[in-house]
C-alpha cells in the first residue's frame, strides 16, 4: 500500500514539474542547446507565417500574430499602435490599398531568452504594387519579442524602423 | 521507515513546485524597479556625456545588437566606438521621456519599450532634434547587474544648422 502511495507521490512530482507553457513570467530560465535550437525553429516558423500571411493580404492571419492583449507595444519609426484593435484596423485599412505586396527578410537572427521568450531581429523589404498603380518600396529593421502563450508563439512587442525607397 | 521515505518525497515535491512558481506581482514590480534604474543611469549617462556609457551598461557579447535612428546595425564593439565617437562630438544632450512600459519575461529578462524626445547640440553648433524617439530595449540580469542585451531605436529627425535655434 505504501509503495503505491509512493509511486503515486513520484509520479505527481513528474508531472507537476513539466515546464510552464503560458506567457507568464516564470523565476525558471535555464536552457538546454536542444531547447535554444527548438525555440530558433519555431520562431522563425512562425516569422515565416507573419510574412506569408502578409504577402496573402490576409488581415486576420496578420493581426493574429500579435498578442491580443494590453500589454501590446507596436511602434513603427516614429509612432506608437495603441493597441491590438487599433493595429488590426490598420493591417485591414493596408491591405485594402494594396494588389499585390512582396515582404523579404535578410540576416533574421534569433535570439532565445528563455524557454517562452525569444526576440527576432532582421532586415526586411517590402515591395507593393498598390490599386490606385503606385509602388511602395520600404526597406529597414525590424524587431519582434515573441512569447509563448499556450503553445503558440505570438508578437509582444513589435518595432519598425523603415526608409521610403521609392513611391 | 516508509513513512519517512514518503515524506521525503512529499518534501521534494513541495520544494520543486516552489522553485517554479510564476513571479509573484511583488517580484516583477521589483525586478521592473530595478530596470528603471539601470534604464535612468544609462539616459543619465547620455546626459553626462560619459563614455563609460556601452562599457558598463550593455553587454559585451557577440551576441549584443544595437539598431540606430539612422537605420545602422551594430554590434557590440561597434556601438562602443560609434557611441564614444557620438559623445565626444556633442556639447550637451538632453532626454525627456514621455512614455515607458516594462515587462518581464522571467526572473532576468526585461522587455522595455520607451518614448520622448532628444536634443543633441554638438560642438560645432549644430542642434539635432529626434522627437519623438522610440526605444526597444531588452535587459538581461548577468551576475546581479542589470545589462541591455539589445537596442533599437527609431524616430523623426530635425537637423538645425549652427546658429538656428
Amino acid at each position: 500500500m505504501n509503495l503505491k502511495i509512493l509511486f503515486t507521490s513520484i509520479l505527481l512530482f513528474i508531472v507537476s514539474c513539466k515546464p510552464s507553457t503560458n506567457q507568464e513570467p516564470t523565476a525558471q530560465s535555464k536552457l538546454t542547446a536542444q531547447d535554444s535550437l527548438k525555440v530558433v525553429q519555431e520562431v522563425l516558423g512562425v516569422v515565416d507565417d507573419y510574412t506569408l500571411a502578409h504577402n496573402n493580404l490576409d488581415d486576420a492571419k496578420t493581426a493574429e500574430c500579435f498578442v491580443n492583449s494590453p500589454e501590446l507595444v507596436v511602434a513603427e519609426n516614429s509612432e506608437l499602435t495603441p493597441n491590438w484593435e487599433v493595429l488590426a484596423k490598420q493591417i485591414k485599412e493596408f491591405h485594402s490599398t494594396v494588389a499585390s505586396s512582396q515582404l523579404s527578410w535578410e540576416n533574421k537572427k534569433v535570439l532565445v531568452l528563455s524557454l517562452n521568450s525569444a526576440a527576432m531581429t532582421g532586415r526586411f523589404s517590402f515591395n507593393a504594387l498598390l490599386k490606385d498603380k503606385k509602388k511602395l518600396s520600404l526597406s529597414g529593421y525590424v524587431t519582434i519579442v515573441l512569447v509563448k502563450q499556450n503553445t503558440r508563439w505570438k508578437f509582444y512587442q513589435y518595432h519598425e524602423s523603415y526608409k521610403v525607397v521609392n513611391n | 521507515m516508509k513513512s519517512k521515505l514518503l515524506l521525503l518525497v512529499l518534501s521534494a515535491f513541495i520544494v520543486s513546485c516552489t522553485q517554479k512558481q510564476e513571479l509573484t506581482q511583488k517580484e516583477k514590480d521589483q525586478i521592473k524597479s530595478e530596470v528603471k534604474s539601470a534604464v535612468d543611469n544609462i539616459l543619465a549617462k547620455f546626459e553626462k556625456l560619459d563614455p563609460s556609457l556601452v562599457s558598463e551598461c550593455y553587454w559585451d557579447s557577440q551576441d549584443f545588437i544595437e539598431i540606430s535612428v539612422d537605420g545602422s546595425k551594430a554590434d557590440f564593439q561597434t556601438s562602443k566606438k560609434g557611441t564614444s565617437d557620438f559623445l565626444s562630438a556633442a556639447a550637451s544632450i538632453k532626454l525627456a521621456l514621455t512614455q515607458e512600459d516594462y515587462k518581464c519575461l522571467s526572473k532576468d529578462i526585461v522587455v522595455c519599450a520607451w518614448m520622448g524626445k532628444e536634443k543633441i547640440t554638438l560642438k560645432t553648433g549644430e542642434a539635432i532634434t529626434i522627437s519623438p524617439l522610440i526605444t526597444t530595449l531588452i535587459f538581461k540580469n548577468i551576475e546581479g547587474r542589470w545589462k541591455a542585451i539589445y537596442l533599437h531605436e527609431s524616430g523623426t529627425e530635425t537637423i538645425l544648422p549652427a546658429g538656428k535655434k
